[in-house]
């Protein structure tokens, strides 16, 4: 069994991060750490336990700008076998779809079984890569799947869906997105984090596919903050009074 | 930090907050220590940091020890003093002291996690004074009779092997005494649990008694009457590790500060905007940053393999003093909340409680304090060792 894991290195979800100086995306400044993002995390975690099942091996594949080695040998730690990294910032900046097609360029050569990655990467919050890459590679896709059966013949996923589960069942080759619920990651031992410092990692500068941006980030800004709310105090009738009176006459909300 | 470094301070934070502190709290109160802890520190790979891989260890630098020390002891000291007595005083020891054929033996299976390791120096007469020991070793063919009683001793009750230390030599002072590995197996073995103290409380300290205990020649460690030397820079890595964890207690402490004091509101402010609340929090990172650099300088020359006695308990003396302050200053700023505990309480009181032993263990504040106004006097001064902590070498 062949498995790529799709691994976007993001910020830590606790990084209290700034706006850059032209207000237009998050400062990069030494104080972010970065992880694996979470919902890959969990594909990491997949695709680790599918090749402790059924044998094969597990790649990692990684679009990236500089800060992503450490947390694809932390992959390596848990049990990903060999990585590729796509070092290229202007691919990373780039839309959405010319990562897809960078990471088709990577991945469709290595006929990989299942490919598997995050519902969305928690910094930019698309949830586009697993299901774009599936329409250019023209093989069937389960998102957004919390709980995975692997055999030699196929998978059978669920996914949680509001009031419901569902179940599905594909064929190889077939692209996974995973939510959460469908694992808990591993903490690396120390012994596999010494060898993972040894395991190969493939660093291209391109993938060799062309990098388009149709889509501009302009303005990155906080969200404005909620001012204080009243407090209002009284009987049961004053209170109902008041409150009727502040909905009607002040937030016209009524 | 590389990137090693910093995958393995990830990994033993999650490990650490998700595995062991939920349950901290309850076996506090219980004065409980749970076994199970070994197991997975054993599953996890702490048992053998720096130890190298050919002796069943990972192989990481000096630094990595530290790292996992202070990360345990974020969560409670009792899981750092593990390392402390396993990592630190017995296997780092048998790594600088031990022969190829005993590392092979008895390192081994610590580093794997197999057998669990601590240390035996301190007697119910015998503490900062080495030399007044009264544990002795009497030689009888091909063995030595073993007589004697330890106290304060961590994993006491739980511990496979101990380095002992013990006078082969009554007449010759701390000249006389001899380093034994002793296993709890061996017939005449005994040990119990102290219950009661302070802190740690999670944690296992205890007594153990020799009974008569036939000890063959070969489990010597280093020569005969080289006990001191070897005990004394054991010392030099338990204390790496009591200046790391104390570290972590320090930083437990700020957080838990830093929290309640957004958290907490008096006089139309979350208290945090006082400045007598932010001098409390300003002096707890000056001493959580000037602990962390002495801790990586003593980390550094131990990866380097220069000799690190008086730099090692600077760190020490610092770091603990440190946790011990911080840990009192953040009962301070959260009021009378700080002094309430347990499962539904805060966390601050029982940091207090862990942090005071340390300025007691591992040489008290006292013996620190003597030891760098030696050094600065230049009474004292560190001769180079027949046998040094190997340097470090990366893999």
């Amino acid at each position: 069994m062949k498995v790529v894991t799709l691994l976007k290195v993001t910020p830590d979800t606790e990084t209290k991060f700034q706006i850059n100086s032209a207000g237009t995306d998050i400062a990069e400044d030494s104080s972010i750490e970065y992880i694996i993002g979470p919902y890959d995390e969990y594909g990491v975690e997949a695709a680790i336990q599918i090749k402790e099942k059924l044998g094969g091996e597990v790649i990692s594949v990684t679009i990236g700008s500089g800060n992503e080695e450490k947390s694809i040998r932390k992959a390596m730690a848990m049990g990903v076998d060999s990585g590729i990294l796509i070092n290229n910032a202007d691919l990373k900046s780039s839309d959405p779809l010319s990562i897809a097609k960078a990471i088709k360029e990577v991945v469709e050569p290595l006929n990989a079984d299942i490919i598997i990655c995050g519902k969305l990467a928690t910094d930019t919050s698309d949830s586009f890569i697993g299901p774009a890459l599936a329409a250019l590679m023209n093989i069937p896709v389960i998102s957004e799947i919390s709980s995975l059966e692997v055999t030699e013949e196929g998978v059978v996923a669920t996914r949680d869906a509001a009031g419901r589960k569902e179940r599905f069942e594909s064929k190889f080759p077939v692209i996974l997105t995973a939510d959460k619920g469908l694992n808990e990651p591993r903490y690396p031992k120390l012994p596999m984090i010494m060898k993972a410092k040894k395991k190969p990692l493939d660093k291209k500068d391109t993938a060799g596919t062309e990098i388009r941006k149709n889509v501009t980030q302009v303005k990155a800004e906080f969200p404005a903050t909620k001012s204080a709310g009243k407090k209002i105090t009284g009987t049961p009738d004053e209170l109902v009074s008041e409150l009727v009176t502040g909905l009607t006459t002040k937030e016209k909300i009524l | 930090m590389s990137d090693d470094q910093k995958i393995l301070r990830e990994s033993v934070r999650d490990f650490a907050a998700s595995e062991l502190a939920p349950n901290i709290p309850s076996l506090d109160v219980k004065q409980e220590f749970d076994k199970s802890t070994l197991t997975k520190f054993a599953d996890q790979g702490l048992l053998g940091v720096s130890i190298p891989e050919k002796y069943g260890g990972s192989g990481m630098d000096y630094i990595s020890t530290a790292i996992v020390s202070e990360e345990l002891e974020y969560v409670d000291a009792a899981l750092r003093v593990i390392i402390s007595v396993h990592n630190g005083l017995n296997s780092m020891g048998l790594l600088q002291w031990a022969s190829e054929e005993q590392k092979q033996k008895w390192l081994k299976p610590q580093a794997e996690g197999k057998r669990i390791a601590t240390f035996g120096l301190t007697e119910p007469n015998a503490g900062s004074d080495v030399a007044a020991l009264e544990t002795h070793a009497k030689e009888d063919g091909d063995f030595y009779i073993l007589n004697g009683s330890k106290m304060w001793i961590s994993l006491a009750d739980v511990a496979d092997n101990f380095l002992v230390f013990a006078k082969t030599d009554m007449s010759k002072g701390s000249r006389g005494i001899t380093a034994f590995h002793v296993e709890r197996e061996m017939k005449g073995f005994s040990s119990g649990t102290i219950h009661d103290k302070l802190g740690v409380r999670s944690g296992n300290t205890g007594h153990m008694t020799f009974d008569n205990i036939e000890v063959p020649k070969e489990n010597m460690i280093g020569e005969l009457g080289e006990g001191f030397k070897i005990a004394m820079s054991c010392l030099d890595n338990g204390r790496f590790t009591v200046a790391a964890g104390a570290l972590g207690c320090a930083k437990a402490s700020r957080d838990a500060a830093v929290k309640y004091a957004h958290e907490r509101k008096t006089f139309g402010k979350e208290i945090g905007q006082h400045q007598l609340v932010q001098r409390l929090l300003a002096n707890m990172q000056q001493g959580i940053d000037t602990a962390e650099l002495l801790i990586w300088k003593a980390g550094w020359m131990k990866n380097m393999g220069i000799r690190n006695t008086r730099e090692t308990a600077m760190a020490k003396w610092v770091a603990t003093n440190v946790a011990s302050q911080s840990a009192d200053d953040a009962i301070q700023i959260h009021g009378g909340m700080g002094i309430a505990g347990g499962p539904d309480g805060y966390p601050v009181e029982r940091f207090w409680r862990n942090a005071r032993a340390a300025r007691i263990y591992e040489g008290s504040d006292q013996i620190q304090e003597i030891m760098q106004g030696q050094y600065a006097m230049g009474y004292r001064q560190d001769k180079p060792l027949r046998k040094e902590l190997p340097k470090w070498v990366p893999s």
